[in-house]
Order: structure tokens, then sequence, then C-alpha cells
């Protein structure tokens, strides 16, 4: 596939709020890129021309924010949403090969919608979810940077990082992975197997660390994680708030979320 | 002429059909009933926001508080049948949306 022609969708619904710099990081790499609302994917109620498919697009990217207000938990409205109405096409999406990303609230609504971890290759989307997004640890809403080390090489996302460790900011109050308990260790030690543990937070020297290194008290320490085919991919930091170099403080040049963007794009060329 | 005119005329004969339609009326009456859904952690699952509370509490100076735990309650005001017809689909509702059964559980506590 040509660059020009891979078409992003950033799903947006009352209450998310990071589309706009989404789109834009989509569209600094050179693709096409929208903000779409969930809503003309299947509402009879849209114009014609504002009418969408899923299949319209190459990659979907659930953005951040607060979507439906975090009413009942984060992201359980948005993702009760898409799974009434687009449950069969985002399962055949996700069969296809296309790419899903889900950043924060994003994250949030991949895990509730059950597509995370997404052991099944074959039901790609579970009927319940498997993990949860519990409150952070700290009870507070953590909003700063953190440091993130690389740990999958299959992860379609991440192929083109290169640092070891790479910054992103983070902001939420819900973000701390948690699975079942009793039965954590059998679920690291799956997610490890299939290589799909893809960030994990670090201190300043690359240790696996406690608070505030880990801002949310994630079990295993992780950050993002994909699903067994990887190519759904969610994680807590903002990689699209780390994307110019401005927003990180250098003057010129692009930050370290720039290879996130740039991965899926070089994945998306090659398929 | 008045003759021919009379014949060219087209009569419409109406067959009237009567129709008999039975009509079963089966008495199903059908309360509006009113449950309050507990949602609660499950126990092992860290309440970081019952423990915040917990610790602005003893520094207000209610020294004899133990524990604080977060519950979040639904009331839906339901149409149903029976109670447990009614139960069968606030369970159904709980697992689909109210509650996340990794870390959740939930209960159902009716109104009088």
């Amino acid at each position: 596939m040509e660059r020009d022609e891979i078409r992003v969708a950033v799903l947006r619904m009352e209450g998310t709020n990071c589309e706009d710099e989404t789109v834009k990081a989509f569209r600094s790499v050179g693709v096409e890129a929208e903000s779409v609302h969930v809503k003309q994917f299947y509402s009879d109620m849209i114009r014609f021309e504002e009418q969408r498919s899923i299949f319209d697009y190459h990659c979907l990217v659930f953005p951040g924010g607060f979507s439906a207000g975090d009413y009942i938990r984060a992201g359980a409205i948005f993702s009760a949403r898409v799974k009434s109405a687009l449950r069969k096409d985002i399962e055949e999406f996700i069969k296809m090969g296309y790419p899903i990303l889900g950043i924060c609230n994003g994250f949030q609504v991949l895990v509730e919608l059950g597509a995370l971890p997404g052991f099944d290759e074959d039901r790609p989307v579970s009927d319940k979810p498997e993990m949860a997004l519990a409150i952070n640890d700290s009870s507070r809403f953590e909003c700063r940077p953190t440091l993130l080390k690389k740990e999958s090489k299959k992860c379609v996302f991440t192929r083109k990082v290169n640092k070891n460790t790479v910054m992103f900011p983070v902001a939420h109050a819900e973000g701390k992975v948690t699975f079942p308990s009793g039965k954590e260790d059998e679920y690291v030690e799956r997610l490890l197997s299939n290589d799909q543990i893809v960030f994990r937070y670090v201190d300043d020297k690359g240790n696996y660390a406690g608070y505030p290194w880990n801002p949310n008290g994630s079990y295993f320490n992780i950050a993002g994680i994909c699903n067994a085919t990887h190519t759904v991919f969610g994680l807590m930091p903002h990689p699209e708030r780390a994307f110019f170099g401005y927003q990180v403080g250098k003057r010129e040049g692009y930050g370290d979320g720039y290879c996130i963007f740039r991965s899926v794009i070089d994945y998306l060329e090659k398929l | 002429m008045i003759k021919n005119t009379f014949w060219s005329m087209n009569w419409i004969v109406e067959l009237q059909v009567f129709q008999y339609r039975l009509i079963f009326k089966v008495d199903v009456q059908e309360f509006i009933m009113i449950a309050d859904v507990y949602i609660e952690l499950k126990e092992g699952v860290a309440d970081p926001e019952g423990e915040a509370t917990l610790k602005a509490l003893r520094l207000l100076g209610f020294k004899r508080v133990k524990k604080v735990a977060s519950v979040k309650v639904f009331r839906i005001d339901i149409e149903a049948r029976s109670k447990e017809e009614a139960e069968k689909e606030i369970a159904e509702m709980c697992e689909k949306l109210l509650a996340n059964p990794v870390i959740q559980k939930y209960s159902i506590v009716w109104r009088e």
C-alpha cells in the first residue's frame, strides 16, 4: 500500500479530547487521517456524505479523553456503544490484520471491549473483559512524564522504536493494570510467552521501579500491551503528547512518540 | 342514447367480506419494580478511594472509623412480570456494562 493511500480514523465520542493531536500526528507522518464520531458508523440519522464504514480505513485509533464523562467506569460506555453496533466489523477488521491503537482512555475502551489482552485469535473481541484498569493506587489523577522500557519485538506499533527507554507523559486516574485475583502470574506468563507486553514503567536507570516511576501501581509495571496477533495495541501513556520536539522541550525534530506512528505506517505500507 | 350511456358505465359490485378476528386477551400484568444494584470491589482488590476517604475522616477527628469501602449504587426502574425475570435481566446488565467481573461484584436489593 502506498503511503498516501493509507486512511486512519480517530474515533471520537462525547468526552474524548485527544483526537486532534492524534490526527495531527498521523497527518505529520504523511497519511490521511480524520476524526470520526462513532455514530457515523452506524446511525441512520447521519447525512449521506458523512456516513462511514470501518472498512473505509486501514487503522483505527481510540483516542484519550473522558468518553461519556468516565461514568460507570472509564471507557465502559464507549465500549458498550462500539460493542453493540460494531462488534462484528471490529472482529473482521482485526482478523484482516489491520491495526487498532488505544491511547489512555482508548486503552480502557479496548480492555472493556475485550479486545485486550485478546488471547484468542479466532475471537479477537471477547464477551467479557478479561482484565481491568482500576483506580490508581495513589487515588490521584497522575499527570506527568513517565519512562517506559520497550519489551515487545513483534508489536507492529513499536518496531521502529530503537531506543531502549522512551519518555511519554501519562494523564489518568484509572490506569492500574489488574488481572483476576489469584491468576495474575498465570496471565503475565501467558502475555510473556506471546510477546504481548509492550511497555513497562522503569526508573531513570532503566530498572523496574515502584511509585512514582510506576504512576498507578500496575501489576508487573505494565504500561501497554498488545493482543495475540500483535496488531491491537493499548497503552496508558500518551505518545501523541511526545510527538513533536517542542512538546518535550526540544527546539526541533521529533519526540519519542514519533516512532509509534511511524512504525504502524511502515507496517501498513508493507501490508 | 340514454340506454347506451347507462351500459357504458362501470358498475362495481362490492363484495363485503366479513372478517372474523379472534382476540385472545391474556392477562399478564407487568409491574414497575425498583431495584438498587450495588457494585462493589471484590475481596482482595485494592480500594484507593475508600482508603483515601478513611484517611481524611481520621484527620477530621473521626478516630473510631475502622474501614471505608467505596460502593456504587444504580437505582433501576424496570418493568417486568416477576422479580425473577427482572433479576435475570439485571444480572445481564451487570455483566455487560455495570460491573467489570475482573474486579467488581454486584448485588441486587429490591425497594418496596
